[in-house]
């Protein structure tokens, strides 16, 4: 179990303990994440979602230990990586690899897939001389559904599709055996088509090699698809308003924000779409991220919100009874014990 | 899957010498003119460097031969001494092309080392050089120049193209301190960190090569301005060099009149033809190079 977050099955490989993190901006100091505990178990499929600027790429930033947070720990395997020093920290570097959103940037345009990929493998001795490495990485390019692999050795960046460039992004992620990937929109830039293979690919990657998968997207329905074993986050801005198992959350979810995303997912099939009942929100203006409202930040958008409790208190995200372990972070749903979902109705 | 697929050193990971030079002659005949500016200057640095071997350096004239104009003895006549002006011609190149190796070498590197560890290091350490840099660039280069010489006395050419590159990196150094700046923030970059592939890797393998072409072409650029500020300066008579140097040469036209014979023509216009076919063969040449380092035009 972990320390802060109490809706994760087994050990936790990372964790965020109360993390913030803040960027001074012209204009005053926006807190992009603000208090987010999150804990990602050993081969675990997690989803964070939100809409654009809620946080979810900081925190993913922090999760990879690329982003120092403003406050709170960052735990792997129960210690605080921001304490460690020179070979325990590039341990964890290494334990926790970041797939970028655009793979038109992530790769370096002037070295080809087999200098990418064949770096970290000299670099952290997974392979001895170029014989070795070229099957290493013959081998890489195998798991990530590039083949034939020979063809692509030889190949530039440029030469290659969108979603072939993020399999070699994700490649390259794989030559230091990660224990979690975090894949930052990884599927959002690349055509439609191929994104559902893509998605298959880190599943496999998850049950086939152990490697935790956490996708940040703001789509919540690649989240639905992605995280169905396991757990979806929602983030809005700079909190987490809920988090629990994927099933529970998208069929009753506990948070009102929550209950609105889900309705608002368009189904395949437009009599459906037309028929949902959507969540009537009091406005479709998101407050900007320089004067956040007081209290619950979702107050004002809220038709649950109650004055004087949600515009005045923050609320905790607590756990909501339930037969998942799940936390939702509602006055209104915590206080009536039943998910928002159901208030809503 | 076959033997015969797995890349040796030569055609996937590092292009051998021959592979390379092969490839570049490719990429450059997409431009003709840079074609053409390659061969000139191949032409100038044979002439330059190898020619002098096999011509032997003649050091006296005959006064009963100055200012001639072109004949079978004297391809390009000759000078107010009567000596061959074509013998000068291939004996003056070296120092010049010389100067403006060593000038652009130096300013080269200590404008990329300089812009590349400022925009890493940034802070107080990034403003003073960007300060100094912007001082450099501010003040008119040729008047410094004058200065400097008039002062330093430069007497031989390695002293000389210290005091051009005195002046000479600024202008690359903010330019490669801004492109370290953008490259040092790619997702690439970021990466590398990630994989914990050492800086030494992240400075030498993912960023630099992006700015290839920026530095080969400063380096082309750094030599034609080397170029005209010694000769520039040598025509003024403030560097007191002795020996063949087609600057020298024109000095020695202007001081000795010789821009007062009709029959000069040869002996003045020879080495002012030898430095702007040098100077337009470096600029057709550079021209050309963002083709060769860009890695989209690379076949493979």
């Amino acid at each position: 179990m972990s320390v802060a977050d109490s809706t994760v099955a087994g050990r936790a490989v990372i964790e965020l303990d109360h993390v913030s993190r803040a960027f001074k901006v012209p204009g005053g100091t926006i807190t992009a994440v603000d208090g987010v505990s999150l804990a990602i178990g050993a081969g675990e499929a997690l989803c964070i979602v939100g809409e654009s600027g809620c946080g979810k790429t900081t925190t993913g930033r922090m999760l990879a230990g690329i982003l120092h947070p403003t406050s709170g720990r960052l735990l792997y395997e129960g210690e605080d990586v921001w304490r460690k020093k020179g070979n325990e920290l590039s341990t964890f570097r290494r334990a926790v690899q970041l797939v970028h959103q655009d793979p038109y940037a992530s790769l370096n345009p002037t070295r080809t897939i087999f200098q990418t990929l064949s770096a970290p493998l000299y670099r952290h001795k997974k392979a001895k001389g170029n014989r070795d490495a070229t099957n290493r990485v013959r081998h890489l390019l195998d798991v990530v559904g590039l083949t034939p692999p020979d063809d692509f050795l030889g190949k530039y960046p440029h030469q290659l599709s969108g979603g072939q460039r993020q399999r070699v992004a994700i490649a390259r992620a794989l030559t230091v055996d990660p224990r979690v990937i975090v894949a930052d929109e990884a599927v959002s830039m690349v055509d439609v088509s191929i994104r559902i293979s893509l998605l298959n690919l880190l599943l496999g990657l998850r049950s086939e090699m152990g490697v935790s998968i956490v996708l940040i997207t703001h789509d919540l329905a690649v989240a639905r698809y992605f995280a169905r074993e396991g757990r979806i986050g929602v983030m809005y801005l700079g909190r987490m308003v809920e988090l629990g198992h994927s099933e529970a959350l998208v069929s009753d979810p506990a948070h009102p924000y929550s209950a609105a995303l889900i309705a608002a997912i368009p189904e395949a099939d437009p009599r459906i779409t037309r028929s949902k009942e959507r969540v009537a929100l009091k406005t479709a203006e998101v407050p900007s991220l320089l004067a956040l409202p007081p209290g619950c930040t979702f107050h004002p958008r809220c038709p649950l919100a109650e004055p004087g409790l949600c515009d005045v208190q923050i609320p905790e995200l607590l756990p909501l009874p339930a037969d998942t372990p799940r936390e939702v972070a509602c006055h209104v749903a915590i206080r009536e014990r039943r998910p928002a979902a159901e208030l809503l109705a | 899957m076959t033997a015969a697929a797995i890349p040796r050193r030569g055609d996937r990971t590092l292009p051998g010498p021959i592979e390379g030079g092969l490839e570049f002659l490719r990429l450059l005949s997409r431009r003709p003119s840079g074609l053409v500016g390659f061969a000139g200057i191949v032409f100038f640095l044979v002439l330059a460097f190898v020619a002098p071997i096999f011509v032997p350096n003649q050091e006296s004239g005959d006064v009963n031969a100055i200012y001639q104009t072109p004949s079978a003895q004297h391809f390009l006549g000759t000078d107010n001494t009567g000596r061959d002006v074509l013998n000068q011609i291939v004996q003056g190149g070296k120092e010049i092309i010389g100067v403006a190796l060593i000038t652009a070498f130096l300013t080269t590197l200590v404008a990329t080392v300089l812009g590349s560890v400022s925009a890493l290091v940034g802070g107080r350490f990034d403003a003073a050089l960007v300060g100094l840099a912007d001082i450099l660039l501010t003040v008119p280069p040729l008047i410094v120049l004058i200065v400097i010489s008039a002062l330093a006395r430069p007497t031989n050419f390695l002293a000389l193209a210290l005091v051009l590159s005195l002046l000479g990196w600024a202008g690359l150094m903010r330019q490669v301190r801004a492109q370290v700046l953008t490259l040092k923030e790619r997702d690439y970059v970021e990466a590398a960190k990630s994989l914990d592939l050492g800086l030494t890797h992240i400075v030498f393998r993912e960023i630099l090569p992006n700015m290839r072409s920026y530095i080969v072409i400063h380096f082309v650029l750094a030599m034609t301005g080397a170029i005209y500020a010694q000769v520039a300066l040598i025509i003024l008579g403030l560097v007191p060099f002795s020996g063949k140097n087609w600057a020298l040469m024109l000095y020695f036209a202007q001081t000795q009149g010789a821009f007062y014979f009709r029959d000069a023509f040869w002996f003045v216009f020879s080495p002012i033809f030898a430095i702007i076919l040098l100077q337009l063969s470096l600029v057709l040449f550079v021209n050309a190079m963002e083709d060769i380092f860009n890695p989209r035009l690379r076949s493979s």
